[in-house]
């Protein structure tokens, strides 16, 4: 047995910044697990996307997802979609302040083969407490294209930022 | 209260180095029925079993993966229970099957595969049932389903075989890869 569960790269961020990117990403794993831990800068509800491709990022419309969740106050769950997306979404409708933060897991399984699409599954939360957008929700994010994924990009919504403090960190995890 | 539950699931990251990797099954040409894993070794706290997986069923549908342990195959001993999304609507059942997560049919298209985590928490230990949580799903760009599941095994013993089927009796398709991992107390 061997160890398998690696850091590949963790991004600190020291100021506001709109994406974070992670390139040239090693082909040596079987799966990638992202784990951000974000704040924005402002209070409104945010999303938070991936890009991923193969030398460069695909912004075409190759992207999407089923989402189940619950939101803030309400006792009722929801379940969405959306297709021909420039961008998989890996949380709704979040507000992460200073206070509350917002926490995502992702894992994009088997990245590096280049027989199947590729498939995420997200899971995200931000912090109870902000009694408007707080939640939890589990995403399956689709990606058609059979490249590997050596690049990948995290961006929220044009009018916000991530903010400093910020963090996303790359693992590998292989299998033997 | 639901996103309680879901809050507990899966956030968890593995310390480094106590993760490995015990073995991986990658679906040859022609598909299998069912995939396995014997022998595994009783030295680890927690199991996990990560994949990317479809089967030859030509229904653009979900599909149960079922999850056996120990060559158990009386329905009775299991129970199960799933939280989904379609998309449209949400979904809440449980069954008295060893249903542990899912999978999908090639009926979108053939290069679409289901992915999904499994944790299997504390299979050696003696003195207690086994559960096993996961997060799993598949998406077709207009189709699709997202699950948070849960399975009890109503048996003490160390878990030493599992074997993975699917609700339809549908093979695994070609290229589907399946790894089980082993965490570390």
């Amino acid at each position: 047995m061997t160890a398998t569960y690696e850091n590949i790269a963790t991004t600190t961020l020291g100021s506001a910044q709109t994406t974070v990117s992670f390139t040239n990403i090693s082909q040596s794993f079987t799966d990638l697990r992202l784990v951000i831990n974000d704040v924005k800068t402002t209070s409104s509800a945010r999303n938070v996307f991936i890009r991923v491709g193969n030398g460069s990022i695909d912004s075409g419309s190759n992207y999407s997802h089923t989402n189940l969740g619950a939101r803030a106050l309400s006792a009722t769950p929801f379940s969405d979609r959306q297709s021909n997306q420039t961008s998989g979404k890996l949380s709704w409708y979040t507000a992460a302040t200073t206070a509350h933060p917002q926490m995502s897991v992702v894992d994009l399984l088997n990245y590096s083969n280049t027989t199947t699409n590729k498939t995420f599954i997200s899971n995200s939360r931000t912090a109870p407490g902000d009694g408007t957008y707080s939640g939890v929700e589990v995403l399956v994010i689709l990606w058609r294209s059979t490249s590997a994924i050596n690049y990948l990009d995290v961006f929220t919504d044009v009018a916000d930022s991530f903010a400093s403090g910020s963090t996303f960190t790359l693992y590998g995890i292989k299998a033997e | 209260m639901i996103g309680a539950i879901l809050a507990g699931a899966y956030g968890d990251v593995a310390p480094q180095g106590d993760f490995e990797s015990i073995a991986t099954v990658t679906v040859a040409a022609g598909g299998s029925a069912t995939v396995s894993f014997t022998s595994i070794p009783g030295t680890y706290q927690h199991l996990q079993i990560r994949y990317l997986a479809a089967n030859e069923g030509g229904a653009a549908s979900d599909d149960p993966i079922y999850l056996r342990f120990n060559s158990d195959s009386t329905n009775a001993n299991y129970r199960s229970h799933r939280l989904g999304g379609s998309g449209s609507g949400t979904v809440a059942d449980s069954y008295q099957l060893p249903i542990a997560a899912a999978t999908n049919g090639n009926g979108n298209a053939a290069t679409y595969y289901a992915g999904g985590v499994i944790d299997i928490l504390d299979y050696a230990n003696t003195n207690k049932n086994t559960t096993v949580r996961s997060l799993s799903g598949w998406d077709s760009n207009g189709g699709g389903y997202v699950w948070f599941m849960s399975e009890l095994w109503m048996n003490t013993a160390a878990v030493t075989r599992i074997d993975l089927t699917t609700f339809s009796g549908s093979d695994y398709r070609e290229h589907s890869r399946i790894a089980l991992y082993g965490i570390k107390g």
